[in-house]
């Protein structure tokens, strides 16, 4: 995978500005408000969790960043620059945001090359033809299927071609909405060993997962949303060593 | 001068075609264009009738709309779960069926249609034979009022709310108790049976019965007179009637243009006119709910109600509130009220749920808990009968239930919450509070919804007086409980307006009204500002102390520390644990389960 546009710069979390700044953000949908003064930062190529039982707004959270959700109080900026209230996906992307949501990660009807091109829309025919090249090169099974339509693909398979459609714009920052979601234990592991890696080639990471020990082993901070608030931020190691047992309070 | 009667004969006509189909399409929510060809069958069955048999006009009338409306219940069959656009294309393909029908039976007349050979006589009335279209004026105007005052008995009382409540969401109709199989084929029923009677009477009125007179054109434009004049309001449809109708002939008469030409800019205005009462006025000339004397009212006051509806009661409930019945005293060991024993289901090749035992004591909450996907929300789906179980049993106080149809599980004193809420938008937060609350009864004739007042048609005709009392008692009832959960201040606000805190409020409240014994909440807390979990979950705890057996399916562990006395661990479709909260979370094979592992 060749390295992210922003890993020429040093990734250290604590010192650096923040790539991703939130602060004290709502968000909701219709008259239903979800996320309540919502406040966190990533740093450049830092891995960070949202954790929290169902419905505490970690899905929403992820959208409102990425302005597919209207931001209806609070600022958000991302690499320096703030965002509106009603920015867009398609400004998201621009600034270097990708985006895996937790269903419908690839278009099922279209063939694996279709979604791959749909993952460089916008770059030059050759520039587009050496990314996907480069996608190649990185999971040969795309260029075993790339005429395969993608619905009829096994689960781990759709979600290795939504990682890679993702990456073809070589995002500084990667929304992942419980990337494990439906996958066996071990090709479970296999996405997170991915995700693992881009992290250490320098691309930032906000994961969503249900499964707290593997978002541990990406992420180097978490949060914990309850009701649409977060109600701890601390050091993955912090979280890990307060025992299993003590994590049950904060769902 | 004949020719302003003529016009206004049509316009009367069309108006019970208009006010009929109203009460379909908008309080129902069934959108029909095939109500002219109910129409042609009411009037070829009255043409057959009288000009073959030589029947007389009355009971030939009755004929044609008894004929019409056993057409439009055997609609209603193919019709009960088909969306509204599959409906129209139904419609549109019954409309094909009767009129190729009507114009290829040689018998009917085929495409010329059948010449009636008598003029209406209204003997034993007065009035005689009706051989001018001045003389058919009085008697018109008796069949709109008749048409109108019928329908509006039925739109505007409790069976008229129901009807509502399924346009807005019929699976929370359905999960309320309501016999939404039972209204819709009544409702296709009754207003088949006033196009039938529109259709005789344009019959005798034309003297002639032919396709086109009943084509598909005509459908659309009572559909169109329906929708313009404003859905859900039976004034509006007269309105809508007489506007459509009256264009031609103001265009030729008043502004002096030929037929010919006045027909296509007919069209076009009328086209333009859609258009643009689409854009300005989406909900028709006469919405919804619009009256004169309300209008007339709100004008004077419009300051003070504008201050008061959007006045939001969040006082803290008065949970001890007498009126509302003191706490069912409880014995020791309390009763299990829901026996669940081996409860299965297979979606395709994947087990939701397999095994499953289950029981609800009077008086306790229980709580089921899993990790996502264990298939908590499939057991409520289960329990309530929106899914139909494979195997197992579901004794409701020892009342077995699996296989009943939802309505009727609610009926025996079973029913849920929604994690999302579904209340009925467009109805205010009364009348949603009203639909949980039924006078439920064993009375034969109170078949097939179970009730008596206004919901049931037999108290809403023929014992007027029952079905107001029952109506103000109703009304009395729902507003104590909106009072219960602080929300007496927004009960006339349309519930769709209210903030989702509020809404949730209100379907605990709906909840409450229905008086069951056992409620099963999804997610009571879920989506809910911190501020208003506490009320929430105060009421939850009133509804237990009151003596009902409760079972939530709640995410957030610390809701369920906070409320539940027994804890059920689901996970892949089966319960794996029972105990207290304390008792699962200190399980460590079961905190491994639910966080997952590396």
């Amino acid at each position: 995978m060749a390295p992210s546009e922003s890993a020429s710069r040093l990734p250290d979390p604590v010192e650096a500005e923040p790539l991703l700044s939130v602060a004290g953000i709502d968000a909701g949908y219709g008259r239903k408000r979800v996320l309540h003064n919502v406040e966190l930062a990533v740093g450049p190529g830092e891995a960070i969790a949202l954790l929290g039982h169902n419905g505490a707004g970690k899905t929403t959270l992820l959208q409102a960043v990425f302005g597919l959700q209207p931001i209806w109080k609070g600022r958000l900026s991302f690499a320096g620059r703030p965002l509106g209230a009603h920015h867009s996906a398609r400004a998201a992307v621009a600034l270097g945001m990708a985006m895996i949501p937790a269903e419908r990660f690839v278009f099922p009807d279209l063939t694996v090359l279709e979604n791959l091109r749909l993952g460089v829309r916008g770059l030059s025919a050759a520039e587009g033809a050496q990314r996907i090249h480069a996608a190649y090169e990185d999971l040969p099974i795309l260029r075993e299927r790339a005429g395969q339509l993608a619905g009829t693909m096994s689960g781990g398979e759709q979600r290795m071609v939504s990682l890679s459609m993702a990456l073809m714009r070589k995002p500084a920052l990667l929304l992942l909405d419980e990337p494990s979601l439906g996958l066996s234990p071990a090709i479970a592991e296999q996405m997170m060993a991915r995700v693992r890696r881009l992290v250490t080639q320098g691309v930032s990471v906000v994961l969503v997962e249900q499964n707290v020990p593997a978002a541990l082993g990406v992420a180097s901070r978490i949060y914990v949303l309850r009701s649409g608030r977060i109600i701890l931020a601390e050091d993955a190691q912090a979280f890990t060593a307060r025992g299993r047992e003590n994590w049950w309070e904060l769902f | 001068m004949d020719y302003w009667w003529d016009i206004l004969n049509l316009v009367l006509i069309f108006s019970i075609f208009a006010i009929s189909l109203n009460l379909l399409v908008g309080y129902s929510g069934q959108v029909s264009v095939a109500h002219a060809a109910f129409g042609a069958i009411g009037g070829y069955i009255a043409a057959y009738l009288s000009t073959k048999t030589g029947l007389d006009f009355w009971p030939a009338l009755a004929a044609g709309a008894f004929g019409a409306g056993l057409a439009g219940v055997l609609m209603s069959l193919p019709a009960l779960r088909l969306s509204p656009e599959y409906l129209v294309l139904l419609t549109i393909a019954v409309s094909s069926i009767v009129l190729a029908i009507v114009g290829a039976v040689g018998e009917l007349g085929g495409a010329y249609g059948m010449i009636a050979t008598r003029a209406a006589d209204l003997t034993p009335l007065p009035g005689g034979e009706l051989l001018f279209p001045r003389q058919w004026v009085v008697p018109l105007l008796a069949f709109t009022a008749l048409t109108y005052l019928i329908c509006r008995r039925m739109g505007e009382s409790a069976w008229g709310r129901v009807l509502r409540a399924i346009r807005d969401d019929e699976i929370a109709a359905r999960a309320l108790g309501c016999n939404v199989v039972a209204f819709k084929v009544v409702v296709f029923g009754v207003t088949s049976a006033f196009a039938g009677l529109a259709g005789v009477l344009l019959f005798y009125y034309n003297q002639i019965a032919s396709p086109s007179v009943y084509g598909l054109d005509v459908s659309l434009k009572i559909f169109a007179m329906t929708i313009f004049g404003g859905l859900g309001n039976f004034l509006g449809s007269i309105l809508g009637a007489a506007v459509l109708q009256l264009m031609q002939p103001m265009l030729e008469k008043i502004i002096q243009i030929d037929p010919g030409q006045a027909f296509l800019i007919q069209l076009v205005i009328y086209g333009l006119g859609l258009v643009v009462l689409v854009r300005v006025r989406p909900q028709g000339l006469l919405p919804e709910g619009f009256s004169l004397r309300g209008a007339i009212r709100s004008f004077k006051s419009n300051a003070a109600t504008e201050s008061a509806s959007h006045a939001i009661a969040v006082a803290a409930m008065p949970l001890q509130d007498a009126r509302c019945g003191a706490p069912a005293a409880l014995p020791q060991q309390s009763p299990v009220i829901l026996e669940v024993r081996g409860l299965s289901k297979r979606f395709g090749g994947i087990a939701a749920c397999r095994g499953l035992d289950l029981d609800l004591q009077r008086g306790k909450i229980a709580a089921l808990v899993g990790p996502n996907g264990a298939g908590k929300t499939t057991v409520f789906n289960l329990l309530t009968g929106a899914l139909r179980a494979d195997a197992g049993t579901i004794r409701l106080q020892g009342k077995e239930v699996r296989g009943l149809p939802p309505d009727v599980i609610a009926r025996n004193g079973m029913v849920r919450s929604f994690q999302n809420v579904r209340l009925f938008g467009r109805m205010t937060a009364v009348e949603n509070v009203m639909l949980g609350i039924r006078q439920l009864s064993g009375d034969w004739w109170c078949w097939p919804n179970g009730t008596r007042g206004g919901e049931n048609l037999a108290d809403l005709f023929l014992l007027p007086g029952v079905a107001t009392r029952v109506e103000r008692e109703t009304r009395e009832q729902a507003m104590e409980w909106l009072r219960l959960v602080g929300l007496a201040g927004v009960a006339d606000t349309r519930a769709g307006t209210l903030s989702f805190g509020q809404q949730k409020l209100v379907s605990f409240a709906r909840l409450l009204g229905t008086d069951a014994d056992v409620l099963l909440l999804d997610e009571p807390a879920s989506g809910i500002d911190s501020k208003w979990v506490d009320n929430i979950l105060g009421l939850v705890a009133f509804m237990r102390d009151r003596g009902k057996t409760i079972c939530i399916v709640e995410h957030s562990i610390h809701v369920v520390e906070r409320l539940a006395d027994t804890v059920f661990f689901m996970e892949l479709g089966r319960i794996t644990a029972r105990g207290t909260i304390g008792e699962l979370t200190s399980n460590p094979r079961l905190t491994e389960v639910y966080f997952g592992t590396v």
